[in-house]
């Protein structure tokens, strides 16, 4: 799809992060825009930069709050978006919500697991099934899944368990890449696009602390954040226990702060560089020097993907170094 | 996991296929075995090649039934697995079955597509959550999720959509491999291994057709006919002028030569499972053509869907295009 201008999308956690860089990119195209987001504050202040920047006249661009997991919700949003936008088609469908949480499966509740599970798999299938309908009646269509380096590296280091968000975008890229021949044959105006980028400067830690915390419009810590904080930086090897919680709060959020701010690629570069790949009709669009630098060593020796050794080596190569000694100032890779 | 005499393993889907055969050559080499399965037919029928090739004096296998996509009935299976081994702890866990079908998100019903995904994805992530307990309690463990050629690639040819599996497999190899991290820090007596098999021959696409109809007969009813007429239609045959019988007959001989002419025997994918187990593999390619097909993967990941790439394949690994 080459031509943006005119057009509906559907963003899904268009809130913050790279969900709120597409929707503001695609407004700066004239593209209508119908959005998705557990957070009433967060889908607001995109709108208000989107009207900031200027809107184009006539254009659409409407909020819905919505959990992605909840096939009912996604339902009710298919509805209201076909009601606001006055249509019965969508040209664009950006699967783009996701938190983590729930890596181990020893030690992290069922509960949590099935909650990062749901939202980063059941997110991708729950608005694919609910829209394809209104993708079908467009001319022409895009679905754009968002899955992550963690896509093919089921990994964030050897010192993290990384389940659940493992196995959850590793069914988001098998799934859009069988979709792929699906669509050729029952649907070939529709394409698709499977978006994996690897550390991108976005608010994904607090949000993830805030749905597991269950109060989503919160940016306090609560005792359930602290303790899995200091869960993260007993793994990490990282000595708190000296620390106050209200020392630990303040290291959160500056650290929390830091991964937005400091990432090696920022949302709005993300977001650029997925609409551009939507654009060159590219089914696999790697986000960021990392997100290429890893799926080269991936692919090159499988075997040592989960290996410290290799793991180190990319961190090296890929400036994760200084990511990981953000939260371990003692923290060096072996030479 | 060297040594294998003497341990407890539970093998999900035994009643067929490789989760058969990995039965079989686990009790011949003294492994006490708990197996599960749909129908209780195909599980006497391991049980009987088992006996028949001679059982170990006080060698324990047991039978049950559980859907592995319902995660109460795979804590119901664990229950009797310790109370009739008599004990706490199990060393193997084969989260081995699956079925196929559900292939497009178009043609296809949701409730068959969320069936494979149900049974492909749910057997794993069921059957490692409602075992862990017991594999925790073992000196030693061994997880083995078996995922697919399909668990990296995201095909089997142009023309046979394949969304539901291949979602499914590929969450179970990300599953696995993330395992690994997860089981290194926090349980580190146990490892995990994930199985990529390329055309076993197993009854995949009977069972297939019975989970998906609901059916456990081998003969076809009306549903299971209509599901046949819809299969053939999404690859773009007109099946309106073949008979009722004609369908039969097309999806028997289907079903016998996706068994008896693979590249791979169902024995012969579990002792290469069984052989990467005790050699402690994480990653466990089964068959010439999966290993072929990781390494075209491997080298030009954006061609992997492409017509040519396929026949490129079809070719080198000696696969017949679907009939």
């Amino acid at each position: 799809m080459t031509e943006f201008a005119g057009r509906t999308a559907v963003v899904t956690g268009g809130g913050s992060g790279m969900g709120r860089e597409l929707v503001r990119q695609l407004v700066a195209e004239a593209c209508n825009v119908a959005m998705c987001d557990v957070s009433p504050t967060g889908l607001a202040e995109t709108q208000r930069l989107c009207e900031a920047a200027g809107l184009p006249q006539g254009l659409r661009v409407t909020t819905h709050i919505v959990d992605v997991a909840d096939r009912t919700q996604v339902e009710r949003f298919r509805d209201e978006v076909a009601d606001r936008h006055q249509t019965d088609k969508i040209h664009l469908l950006f699967n783009n919500a996701g938190i983590s949480g729930g890596g181990s499966m020893v030690t992290n509740s069922r509960d949590e697991w099935e909650r990062t599970f749901n939202i980063c798999w059941g997110g991708v299938y729950n608005c694919t099934r609910a829209f394809l309908p209104m993708l079908q009646n467009a001319e022409e269509g895009h679905i754009v899944n968002t899955s992550s380096i963690n896509g093919f590296w089921a990994s964030v280091g050897p010192r993290i368990p990384h389940t659940a968000y493992s196995a959850a975008k590793f069914a988001v890229k098998g799934f859009t890449e069988a979709l792929i021949t699906d669509l050729r044959i029952n649907a070939p105006h529709i394409k698709c696009s499977v978006v994996m980028p690897g550390q991108i400067g976005t608010s994904i830690r607090a949000n993830t602390r805030k749905i597991h915390s269950g109060d989503r419009e919160s940016d306090a810590i609560d005792a359930a954040g602290l303790a899995q904080a200091r869960e993260r930086f007993a793994l990490l090897g990282r000595d708190v226990s000296q620390l106050s919680d209200d020392q630990l709060r303040n290291l959160v959020a500056e650290l929390e702060r830091r991964f937005r701010d400091e990432a090696l690629t920022s949302a709005a570069q993300a977001a650029t560089i997925i609409l551009d790949g939507v654009k060159a009709d590219r089914w696999r669009i790697l986000v960021g020097a990392d997100a290429h630098k890893i799926d080269e060593m991936v692919r090159q020796s499988p075997e040592r993907a989960y290996d410290i050794a290799f793991f180190d080596e990319f961190a090296r190569a890929a400036g994760w170094t200084e990511r990981l000694s953000l939260e371990n100032p003692e923290f060096r890779p072996p030479s | 996991m060297k040594e294998i005499a003497g341990r407890i393993a539970v093998v999900t889907g035994g009643g067929s296929g490789m989760g058969r055969e990995l039965v079989r050559q686990l009790v011949a080499e003294a492994c006490n075995v708990s197996m599960c399965d749909l129908a209780a037919e195909g599980m006497a029928e391991t049980v009987r090649l088992c006996e028949a090739a001679g059982l170990p004096q006080g060698l324990r296998v047991t039978t049950h039934i559980a859907d592995v996509s319902d995660f109460a009935q795979m804590e119901r299976f664990r229950a009797e697995v310790a109370d009739r081994h008599a004990t706490d702890r199990i060393h193997l866990l084969f989260n081995n079955a699956g079925i196929g079908g559900g292939g497009s998100l178009i043609v296809n019903s949701c409730e068959e597509w969320e069936r494979t995904f149900n049974v492909c994805w749910g057997s794993v992530y069921n059957g490692t959550r409602a075992f862990l307990p017991l594999l925790l309690k073992a000196e030693e463990g061994h997880i083995v999720n078996t995922s697919s050629v399909n668990g990296f690639w995201a095909s089997i040819g142009p023309h046979l959509p394949q969304t539901a599996y291949a979602a499914a497999k590929f969450a179970v190899k990300g599953f696995t491999e993330a395992l690994i991290t997860d089981l290194r820090i926090n349980a580190p007596h146990i490892k995990c291994s994930v199985v990529m098999p390329g055309h076993i021959g197993t009854s995949i696409p009977l069972n297939t057709r019975k989970v998906q109809s609901g059916n456990q007969a081998d003969a076809m009813d009306a549903t299971q006919l209509a599901q046949a007429r819809a299969r053939f239609a999404s690859m773009g045959r007109d099946a309106s002028t073949m008979s009722d019988d004609d369908i039969r007959q097309r999806v028997a001989e289907r079903e016998r030569r996706f068994r008896e002419e693979a590249p791979t025997s169902a024995a012969e994918a579990a002792t290469i499972i069984l052989n990467g187990v005790k050699a402690d593999q994480w990653r466990i390619l089964v068959g010439p053509d999966a290993h072929k097909i990781d390494g075209l993967v491997r080298r030009s990941p954006e061609r992997a869907y492409d017509v040519d790439f396929f026949e490129q394949l079809a070719r080198e690994v000696g696969w017949r295009l679907p009939t």
